[in-house]
């Protein structure tokens, strides 16, 4: 049980992780539309 | 205030130390894939960077991509050829199957390598110009080919691409240039974005760097999943951007070509530019009677592109003046027309006066030639190779680049 819940945890850690990588990526990209969709 | 309650139901779900150890391992993990996509190149089957994988579709190749794609395709030992500029250089008007760059590869032959990265909208030295300047290091024997035109230098980070110049600079990959600095202190649209937006970018390029976010998720949006949707994508919310073909059918049927709404709206154009021209690529209103010397440092448009291009980038970039289509320059009377030429050719001779090497390009061409009043056709495409592939050759020359045997 004790193994479990670490497993539980660490995976949902990873989870957090990634999310907060693409967080980083998504925060990146412009809000304005591009070029010739503003054109 | 009382003790914070122990074993409440999160604490008996989560193991505190494994959760952050899963976070921190992840993170890092993603990281290093980051960095394992900057040093492969993930755009295979690659002609240009279309609309689909460009940021009109809201996908940014991030420097370590676009240095990876020219790695792969560029060989140390031949000339490197990078094409730069906007949407003329990029081939809009043209299918990917008979774009201009193919036919200039085909032409300057086996030496040689040519690369387009031009992008629609770009400013000389923009996207193109950014890889050329990060990799002349590796590849010493480079030539950069880009356009201007109406006498315009443009800012010294670009302005629809900025993000790609940052992400370089945050990097490293550019050099140390004092004029590079003032234009960006200075440069109109550069100083319109405000000292907030220059932090974020520069922020933003840094820690790129370092956590390798955009090189991820660009090249899993490429090859996997794209997790950005784009209104073009319709219903195809998760489709991975290499599934897209490039989307360019070619030049429309000649009837569609110059509609006759833009007849008049254009010959006003052409008047102007020959009107304001001369002042402009001066820099300054002639006196009467005074001679009309050029002078790049008086220059904006050379002044702007000094700003752009370190000195030792100067020599090695081929800038072209493209011409408009004759459909529309034969509206001009003779007169006019002798003086729309001059300009282009005085564009030429200030540039080579300000160290780049220039070409005026599609003097002659038919109107079939052109897919618009600006971007040429297959056919346009075919001719300007030629012209482009002679100068290059000469450069290569004159650049030292045939010493070793290899080049002509």
């Amino acid at each position: 049980m004790k193994l479990l819940r670490w497993v539980a945890s660490f995976l949902l850690g990873c989870a957090v992780g990634v999310v907060l990588h693409y967080a980083l990526y998504r925060m990146s990209l412009p809000v304005e539309p591009f070029i010739y969709m503003a054109f | 205030m009382g003790t914070p309650e122990r074993d409440g139901p999160l604490e008996r779900l989560i193991c505190p130390g494994a959760l952050l150890l899963g976070v921190a391992a992840s993170f890092l993990g993603c990281c290093a894939a980051g960095a394992w996509y900057t040093r492969h190149n993930v755009y295979e089957s690659f002609d240009r960077f279309h609309p689909w994988i460009a940021p009109e579709a809201l996908h940014y190749p991030s420097a370590g991509q676009v240095l990876a794609l020219a790695r792969a395709r560029l060989d140390r030992g031949k000339v490197a050829v990078i094409v730069g500029g906007n949407s003329v250089l990029h081939g809009v008007g043209q299918r990917s199957e008979l774009l201009w760059s193919k036919a200039l590869q085909a032409q300057l032959g086996d030496d040689y390598r040519v690369l387009n990265l031009a992008m629609r909208g770009a400013f000389p030295v923009e996207f193109g110009g950014v890889a050329a300047e990060a990799l002349s290091g590796e590849y010493p024997k480079m030539v950069y080919v880009t356009l201007t035109g109406l006498a315009v230098g443009g800012p010294p980070d670009g302005y629809f691409y900025h993000y790609l110049y940052w992400d370089a600079w945050g990097r490293g990959l550019l050099r140390e240039s004092p004029e590079r600095e003032e234009g960006l202190r200075t440069y109109p649209l550069v100083t319109q974005r405000g000292p907030e937006k220059m932090g974020e970018l520069a922020r933003q390029g840094r820690l790129n760097a370092y956590l390798y976010f955009n090189d991820l998720w660009n090249a899993v949006a490429y090859t996997r999943l794209s997790t950005v949707w784009h209104p073009g994508a319709g219903t195809h919310l998760f489709r991975p951007r290499k599934r897209y073909a490039d989307p360019d059918a070619g030049p429309p049927p000649l009837a569609a070509r110059y509609p006759p709404f833009l007849e008049a709206v254009e010959a006003v154009r052409m008047r102007g530019w020959i009107e304001r021209g001369p002042g402009l690529i001066r820099g300054y209103a002639l006196p009467a009677g005074a001679p009309d010397v050029l002078d790049p440092a008086r220059s904006p448009m050379c002044r702007e592109l000094w700003a752009a291009f370190p000195g030792p980038f100067r020599a090695r970039t081929l800038l072209l003046i493209p011409h408009d289509s004759p459909h529309y320059v034969r509206q001009l009377t003779p007169a006019e027309q002798e003086a729309y030429r001059e300009l282009a050719l005085r564009q030429v001779r200030i540039l080579e006066k300000a160290g780049f090497a220039a070409l005026e390009v599609g003097y002659g061409y038919t109107e079939e030639d052109y897919a618009d009043r600006a971007h040429f056709s297959e056919s346009g495409g075919l001719k300007l190779a030629g012209e482009v592939a002679a100068k290059v050759r000469q450069l290569a020359g004159e650049l030292g680049y045939a010493e070793g045997g290899t080049v002509p």
